[in-house]
C-alpha cells in the first residue's frame, strides 16, 4: 500500500476516487497513526469511533478531517479545552461543519487548543499541553495547536483551527505546515464559539497549498446566520494553483525585520525572498508604521469582546455548574472554578478596559489604533500585492518556558496581530529548519478577499521547496517507510 | 407639600408586534408553554450569532416618527453587560450611544407638549418564576423585540404621567406598532421621579421607581414618592440617589440599590452586527405607515359623522371599535343608529367579555342587519339585544339566527289581538286604574303582552291596540 503520509489530501481522495485504495485502508491507515502517535502528542482531544458522515462530493471528499474543540459538531461535546464547558454538547451544527459534510468530508475528531483560544502555546487546555512532533518537549504553539500537530504528524490529512491574533498561522508555523487565516467575512463564524468577534476567523490547517485551496472552496461563503459574512462570491481558489507570479509585487515591512527576531528565522525568510526574486517577482521596502501598538491594541479589543462573550458561561443553563446556595455564590463558583488561569487574566483585562472611567482611555483608544493599523495596510497594498514576514519571531519554544511571563507569551503573535486587527487574509507556510531540526515558518499578508494571491505565491514556493513534505522523525511509521 | 414641584420622567418599555423575535426567528407568541419558543440563537448558546429582524426597525422607526423624532441616518448596537439569570448571554443587546430617534416630542390632547429624550431598540429578557427555594427560568420572551421610550422631565404630577402613559399608549395602538398590555408584559414603565423647591431651576436628587404593573401603579407609586421625597426635604434631610421598588400590596416604595451598588454596564458596540443605514426611502415608507394618529381621528368623526363630546371619546380611545363603526356605517348610513347601538348594547357585550374586542367576530354587513330591523320594527329592544348575543362572537348569520329562535317582531293585529284580549281580561285592575287616567297603566298592560308573546309583540302596536280595545269597551 502507498505511503499515505507522503501524499496531499487531495492525492489520496484522488486515490479513493480512482479505486486505488479503498476507504477502509485509508481510515485504518490513519486510525492506526493516531492510536500510535497521538497519546504521546496530545493533539486530539476526542478521535469518534463513529466519524460524522457527510453526503456530498467534492475533491477532498471521503476524506476525516479533525476540528478544533471550539466549533461545534451537533450532538458531539464541545469544550474549548476549558473545564466550564467540559461536559457540554452542541446542540447545533456550525456553518462550516455543515458544509464539510456536504462536500463528503468526514468529522473525525476534536483537536486540542489552548482555554478558549487564549494562548500561543497550547498549554492553557484543560486536557494538557499538546507537544510538538519535532521535538515532544517543545510547545506546538496556539492556540490552534491541535489542529496543527495533528497534520505535522500525520494523524489526518488536514484540519480545521481558528484564528483571532495568530492561532492558526504561528502554530502551523511551529509545526511546519499550512495554516491559513482568510479574510474577515470570508468564512461563517456562526457555531465557533466566539473569542474576540471582531477578531476571529475559521481557516485550514493542511500539508500543502493544493489542500489549503481546495478546503478553502469547501468552507468559504456568505452565511445568512452570520451577519458579519461578508457577501461576496467564492472564487474557485484551486484555480490559483501554480500560475504564473511574475506580475505580483511583494512588500517587506522593515518593522517586522528589526529586534527580537531569530536570526535562523530571518535567513529562512530571506531564503523565500531570493527563491520568490528567481521568479522575477519584485520585492520592494514598505513601512507599517503603528506595528509597534499591535499587540497593545490587540490585547485590548481582544479581551473585551472575550470578557463579554464569556459572560454567557454562568452555570443557568449549560456547562459547569458549582454547588451553591444563592445567585452571586453560583456565578462566582462556577466561574472561579470553572476558567484557567489565562481566561481570568483575559476577562480581568477586558472588564477593566470597558469599565466606566477607563472605557476612553483604553478600548476607545484602542479602536483608534486599530484603524491606523489598517490605513498603514491600505496605503502598502497601494503599491505592492502581498507582504511577506516570518510567522513568528523563533521556532517552538520549551514546554513550560513562557507560562509564567505572560508579555512575553503575548509577544508570540507579534508578527501575526496586525492581520486580525486589519481584517486581511494571511498564511503561514514551511520555509526552513532550524539546525536543532525545528520548522520555520513564512507569512503572506494579502489585500481583503484576496487570497488568491497568497494561494499563487504559495503554490509558486512550493513547487520548488520540499519544506512542506518533511515529517517530523519521531512520527515516521517505521513499518511504512520500509514497504 | 405645596412649597416643592415634583419632576417626572417616564422610561416606557413596549414589545413591538413583530410575528418573530428581534435577532433569530422563533415566534414572539405570548402564550406558549415556558421554553418552547426558543433556539440555541435566544438562548445564547456558546457560538451562535444574532441577525437582526428588519421589521423591528420598521416598528421602531414609525414610532420614532409618530413621536416627532428627528432620526439618526445609521444606527448600530451595543451590548450592556450585567449578570441575571434571564439574560442568557449575560448581555442586552441594546443602543446606548446611538438611538434610532432623539429629540422628539408628544403633544398631550391637554395640550401640554413632553419632550422625548430618545427611542432605542432593544432585547427582553426572558422571565424568572419563583418558588419557595428555587427559582425557574422561561426564556420564551427573550430576544422579543423591544422599544426604550424615554420622555424628557417634563411631567409635573401623577395624574400627568397617568395621562401621557395613556396617551402614548393610544398612538402606539394607532400605529400598530405593540399591543401595549401592561398585563401580557407587553409594556412596562419605570419611573424618575425628584423634587425641588417651587421657582428652583436645577433639578432636584431622583430617584428611579420600578415595578409599577399598571397606570394605574404608576400614578399611585409617583403619589406616594412624591409625599415621600417632601416630608424628606421638609425635615431637611437629603434625597438619595437611589433606585427603589414599588410595593403594590403596601403601597409603598422601598429601596433597591443604591447609587454606589449601580451596575457598570461596559457598552461597547456589538461585534457580532454591522452599522444599519436608515435610509430616507424606509423613513417615506413608515411616514407613510404611520396612518391616522389620533388628533386627526378627533376631527374627521366631529367633521364626517358629527360624533362629539363623551361619545368621541369613546372612539378616539377605542380604534377596533371606532374601524367598526365605519365599516357598518358604509354599508348601513343612518350613523347616529349605528352608533347607539354600538355604544349601547354592542359596547355592553364587549365589557363583560374577558377577552374584550379581540373577541368580536361578527362582521359589519351582518351587524348592519341587526340595527337595520331594529329600526324597521322587525326586532325590538330585547329580540335585537339577543340576537346580538347570539352572533357577536360568532358572526352567524341574522336572518338565520331570528328564523331559528323565532325572533321576527309580531306586527300583525290579527296574531297579537289574543294576547291583547287576554291581558286586559286578566287585569281588571289596571283596566279601572287607566279610565281613571292613570297613564302608566297602559304600560303594565304592554309588559303583559310583551310577555305574553315571549318579547316578539311590536310594543307601539300593542300599545294602540290596548287603548283602542280599552276605549271602545269592546271586550
Amino acid at each position: 500500500m502507498l505511503d499515505l503520509t507522503q501524499l496531499n489530501a487531495k492525492d489520496i481522495a484522488l486515490a479513493l476516487k480512482e479505486a486505488k485504495l479503498t476507504k477502509d485502508e485509508v481510515s485504518s491507515f490513519f486510525k492506526k497513526r493516531i492510536d500510535e502517535f497521538n497519546p504521546s502528542l496530545n493533539s486530539l482531544i476526542e478521535v469518534f469511533k463513529e466519524p460524522d458522515k457527510g453526503e456530498g462530493s467534492s475533491a477532498l471528499a471521503s476524506l476525516g478531517i479533525a476540528i478544533k474543540d471550539n466549533i461545534c459538531i451537533k450532538g458531539r461535546k464541545i469544550t474549548c479545552a476549558s473545564k466550564i464547558l467540559s461536559s457540554h454538547r452542541a446542540v447545533y451544527e456550525a456553518t462550516v461543519i455543515s458544509k464539510l459534510k456536504q462536500a463528503g468530508l468526514e468529522i473525525a475528531a476534536r483537536a486540542n487548543m489552548d482555554e478558549f483560544a487564549f494562548g500561543s502555546s497550547t498549554e492553557t487546555s484543560c486536557y494538557g499541553p499538546t507537544k510538538n512532533p519535532w521535538d515532544l518537549e517543545r510547545v506546538v504553539g496556539g492556540s490552534s495547536g491541535g489542529s496543527a500537530a495533528a497534520v505535522s504528524a500525520r494523524l489526518l490529512p488536514f484540519a480545521l483551527g481558528s484564528d483571532t491574533g495568530g492561532s492558526i498561522r504561528q502554530p502551523a508555523s511551529l509545526c511546519g505546515v499550512v495554516g491559513f487565516k482568510p479574510t474577515y467575512g470570508r468564512v461563517s463564524r456562526y457555531g465557533l464559539i466566539a473569542f474576540g468577534s471582531s477578531l476571529d476567523q475559521i481557516g485550514p490547517i493542511t500539508t500543502s497549498f493544493i489542500d489549503c485551496a481546495h478546503l478553502l472552496n469547501i468552507i468559504c461563503g456568505h452565511d445568512a446566520k452570520d451577519s458579519t459574512s461578508a457577501k461576496i462570491d467564492t472564487p474557485d481558489f484551486s484555480k490559483s494553483l501554480n500560475c504564473d507570479c511574475s506580475q505580483i509585487k511583494i512588500g517587506l515591512p522593515k518593522e517586522y525585520f528589526a529586534k527580537g527576531l531569530e536570526p535562523e528565522v530571518k535567513t529562512a525568510i530571506e531564503g523565500v525572498k531570493s527563491y520568490f526574486a528567481n521568479k522575477k517577482i519584485k520585492f520592494i521596502e514598505i513601512s507599517l508604521p503603528h506595528t509597534e501598538y499591535a499587540v497593545a491594541t490587540y490585547y485590548i479589543i481582544g479581551s473585551s469582546e472575550a470578557s463579554s462573550n464569556l459572560q454567557r458561561f454562568d452555570g443557568i443553563r449549560y456547562g459547569l455548574r458549582s454547588g451553591c446556595s444563592n445567585l452571586e455564590e453560583l456565578y462566582t463558583k462556577t466561574r472561579s472554578q470553572g476558567f484557567g488561569p489565562e481566561a481570568k487574566r483575559r476577562i480581568f483585562l477586558g472588564t477593566y478596559s470597558l469599565s466606566s472611567g477607563y472605557y476612553d482611555a483604553y478600548y476607545v483608544q484602542a479602536l483608534k489604533v486599530r484603524r491606523l493599523i489598517k490605513e498603514d495596510f491600505d496605503s502598502a497594498f497601494k503599491e505592492v500585492d502581498a507582504i511577506l514576514t516570518p510567522t513568528s519571531p523563533s521556532t517552538a519554544f520549551k514546554i513550560g518556558e513562557k507560562t509564567n511571563d505572560p508579555l512575553s507569551m503575548y509577544l508570540s503573535d507579534i508578527y501575526t496581530i496586525s492581520v486580525n486587527l486589519a481584517g486581511l487574509p494571511a498564511v503561514s507556510f514551511p520555509c526552513g529548519f532550524s539546525k536543532n531540526n525545528l520548522p520555520i515558518g513564512a507569512q503572506l499578508i494579502g489585500k481583503a478577499f484576496d487570497e488568491e494571491t497568497l494561494i499563487k505565491l504559495g503554490s509558486c514556493f512550493e513547487e520548488g521547496s520540499d519544506y512542506h513534505k518533511q515529517i517530523p522523525p519521531l512520527v515516521v511509521n517505521k513499518k511504512n517507510s520500509h514497504e | 407639600m405645596s412649597n416643592f414641584e415634583t419632576v417626572i420622567g417616564l422610561e416606557v418599555h413596549t414589545q413591538l408586534n413583530t410575528e418573530s423575535k428581534i435577532f433569530c426567528s422563533c415566534p414572539t407568541e405570548f402564550q406558549s408553554p415556558p421554553n418552547t419558543n426558543i433556539c440555541p440563537v435566544c438562548c445564547g448558546y456558546p457560538g451562535v450569532l444574532p441577525v437582526f429582524n428588519i421589521k423591528a426597525l420598521k416598528l421602531a422607526l414609525r414610532v420614532s416618527l409618530a413621536l416627532n423624532c428627528k432620526i439618526n441616518p445609521s444606527i448600530y448596537f451595543e451590548r450592556k453587560n450585567y449578570f441575571y439569570p434571564d439574560l442568557p448571554k449575560n448581555y442586552q443587546i441594546s443602543q446606548y450611544k446611538m438611538p434610532l430617534g432623539y429629540n422628539g416630542a408628544l403633544l398631550l390632547p391637554s395640550g401640554k407638549k413632553i419632550r422625548i429624550n430618545r427611542v432605542h431598540l432593544e432585547e427582553d429578557a426572558g422571565k424568572l418564576i419563583h418558588k419557595e427555594d428555587y427559582s425557574l427560568v422561561d426564556l420564551n420572551r427573550t430576544g422579543t423585540p423591544l422599544l426604550e421610550i424615554v420622555s424628557e422631565p417634563d411631567l409635573s404630577d401623577a395624574s400627568q404621567a397617568f395621562d401621557y402613559l395613556t396617551y402614548l399608549k393610544l398612538i402606539l395602538q394607532y400605529i400598530r406598532a405593540s399591543d401595549c398590555d401592561m398585563e401580557k408584559g407587553s409594556l412596562r414603565c419605570d419611573a424618575n421621579i425628584s423634587l425641588r423647591p417651587k421657582g428652583q431651576k436645577e433639578l432636584g436628587t431622583k430617584v428611579e421607581l420600578k415595578n409599577m404593573n399598571t397606570f394605574k401603579g404608576v400614578r399611585v407609586a409617583l403619589e406616594y414618592e412624591a409625599k415621600r421625597q417632601a416630608h424628606v426635604l421638609k425635615n431637611n434631610q437629603k434625597i438619595n440617589q437611589e433606585t427603589r421598588l414599588w410595593d403594590p400590596a403596601k403601597l409603598k416604595t422601598a429601596i433597591m440599590r443604591t447609587k454606589e451598588e449601580a451596575h457598570d454596564y461596559r457598552y461597547f458596540p456589538e461585534p457580532d452586527l454591522l452599522n444599519i443605514t436608515v435610509g430616507d426611502d424606509l423613513i417615506k415608507a413608515e411616514s407613510s405607515n404611520l396612518g391616522e394618529l389620533p388628533l386627526a381621528k378627533s376631527k374627521r368623526f366631529l367633521d364626517d359623522y358629527g360624533i362629539s363630546g363623551k361619545e368621541l371619546d369613546i372612539y378616539i380611545s377605542n380604534i377596533n371599535l371606532a374601524d367598526f363603526f365605519e365599516e357598518v356605517v358604509k354599508i348601513y348610513t343612518k350613523v347616529k343608529e349605528v352608533s347607539n347601538f354600538l355604544l349601547g348594547p354592542f359596547l355592553e357585550q364587549i365589557n363583560n367579555n374577558k377577552e374584550g374586542f379581540s373577541a368580536v367576530k361578527i362582521e359589519a354587513e351582518n351587524f348592519s342587519k341587526i340595527v337595520k330591523y331594529f329600526s324597521q320594527g322587525r326586532l325590538n329592544n330585547l329580540t335585537a339585544k339577543k340576537v346580538l348575543s347570539l352572533s357577536i362572537f360568532t358572526n352567524e348569520d341574522i336572518d338565520e339566527i331570528i328564523d331559528r329562535e323565532k325572533l321576527t317582531q309580531v306586527s300583525n293585529e290579527d296574531e297579537l289581538l289574543a294576547f291583547v284580549s287576554e291581558a286586559i281580561k286578566e287585569n281588571p285592575k289596571a283596566i279601572s286604574e287607566f279610565n281613571e287616567g292613570k297613564q302608566q297603566a297602559i304600560q303594565f298592560l304592554v309588559g303583559q303582552v310583551m310577555r305574553k308573546t315571549k318579547g316578539k309583540a311590536n310594543p307601539k302596536l300593542a300599545r294602540q291596540m290596548l287603548e283602542k280595545t280599552i276605549k271602545g269597551g269592546s271586550v
